[in-house]
């Protein structure tokens, strides 16, 4: 009988994938029951690693990892800066063609009705200001940081 | 536009859609690989108490860096990546041994174990399935991968159960293929004595 026996590792390959060995190794397993005997071991060894239960978490980990994950970034407002920026165009036009009829206007005006215009265009601005101010108050209650 | 993203490979319509702001996307990528990423974790990490806050780090490391993902791997084997470096930080910082030598070792036992095989060939055909079948093959086979080395289980499993190329298996662990290749060599040889020492006495 020849004194050649394969490797472990020959084996085991030859265990996962008959196709591989050689005509050597082949007949070889045949003849040596030693040699026999571990190639079936492999074999058994590796079809059962195959259908070995696998692991699962015990717990929703999608649901848990969602909650962490940071608040989504406000996308840039493009149409309230394309609008703003119209219509900065459009005064600055305006204000280009007809300005010095405005400034006429505005000093033929009686003083107490530029007062009231000046007062009527503060309390707008300011009750603006106010609804701004709620709005963002109310957004940062909405969102949770825990 | 639309007819390129029919095109598209699922795993970039997912990660854009993600990019895009659709967290139920992100689910859906979870949903996708948590089955590798428990693998590696239930194979790397011992403590059962850890295993929730690192499955859970891994998948925030994931969305934090996924911006820079370039789709040169799978998505899933860079998720898989990933948990890898995360559970070997953690190894570390834990001081554990990634792979014992002594798994490697022939013990005298297994010496005089290979000797009575040869003297007496007959008795040893598939002396493993004799062994198992006792012993409920499944538990015992995951008694004796749990006292391997966390790295040689790992590639076992990777390799075994999860039907991974060594290439794959390379990439999730930054191993050359011919070390992925060795090691589950070894792996599987040190499974093997592990069994027939811990189970033959009393069996046969």
């Amino acid at each position: 009988m020849s004194s050649y026996h394969p490797s472990d590792n020959e084996l085991q390959q030859y265990a996962m994938d008959g196709t591989f060995a050689g005509d050597e190794l082949a007949a070889h397993t045949q003849g040596c029951a030693a040699c026999s005997a571990k190639l079936a071991n492999y074999r058994l060894l590796t079809r059962q690693m195959s259908v070995m239960p696998k692991p699962a978490f015990d717990f929703d980990l999608a649901g848990l990892v969602l909650q962490q994950l940071p608040a989504p970034k406000a996308e840039f407002p493009w149409i309230a800066v394309l609008g703003v920026t119209l219509t900065m165009i459009f005064l600055a036009a305006i204000s280009l063609l007809f300005g010095s009829y405005l400034v006429q206007l505005l000093q033929d005006l009686p003083a107490l009705f530029a007062t009231i215009l000046a007062a009527s265009a503060i309390a707008v601005f300011a009750g603006m200001l106010n609804t701004m101010i709620k709005e963002h108050h109310d957004q940062m209650k909405k969102l949770d940081f825990n | 536009m639309s007819h390129q993203n029919a095109y598209q490979h699922p795993d970039q319509q997912l990660v854009s859609r993600v990019l895009g702001g659709d967290r139920h996307a992100f689910g859906i990528i979870i949903k996708n690989t948590e089955g590798l990423v428990a693998q590696l974790i239930f194979k790397m990490i011992p403590v059962p108490a850890d295993r929730k806050d690192l499955a859970q780090d891994v998948y925030l490391k994931a969305y934090k860096n996924l911006p820079g993902f370039k789709f040169q791997s799978k998505l899933s084997t860079w998720i898989g990546q990933i948990t890898y470096n995360t559970c070997l930080h953690y190894l570390e910082k834990k001081k554990v041994v990634l792979i014992d030598e002594r798994d490697d070792e022939e013990g005298g036992q297994q010496q005089s174990l290979e000797r009575l095989q040869q003297k007496d060939v007959g008795r040893y055909d598939n002396e493993v399935e004799c062994l198992l079948s006792a012993k409920e093959l499944s538990v015992i086979l995951n008694t004796e991968m749990d006292k391997l080395s966390p790295v040689y289980k790992t590639l076992l499993s990777l390799y075994h159960q999860e039907e991974m190329s060594y290439a794959e298996i390379g990439q999730i662990t930054n191993l050359p293929e011919g070390t992925v290749k060795n090691y589950l060599f070894r792996a599987r040889k040190a499974l093997k004595q592990n069994l027939l020492t811990n189970y033959k006495r009393e069996d046969l």
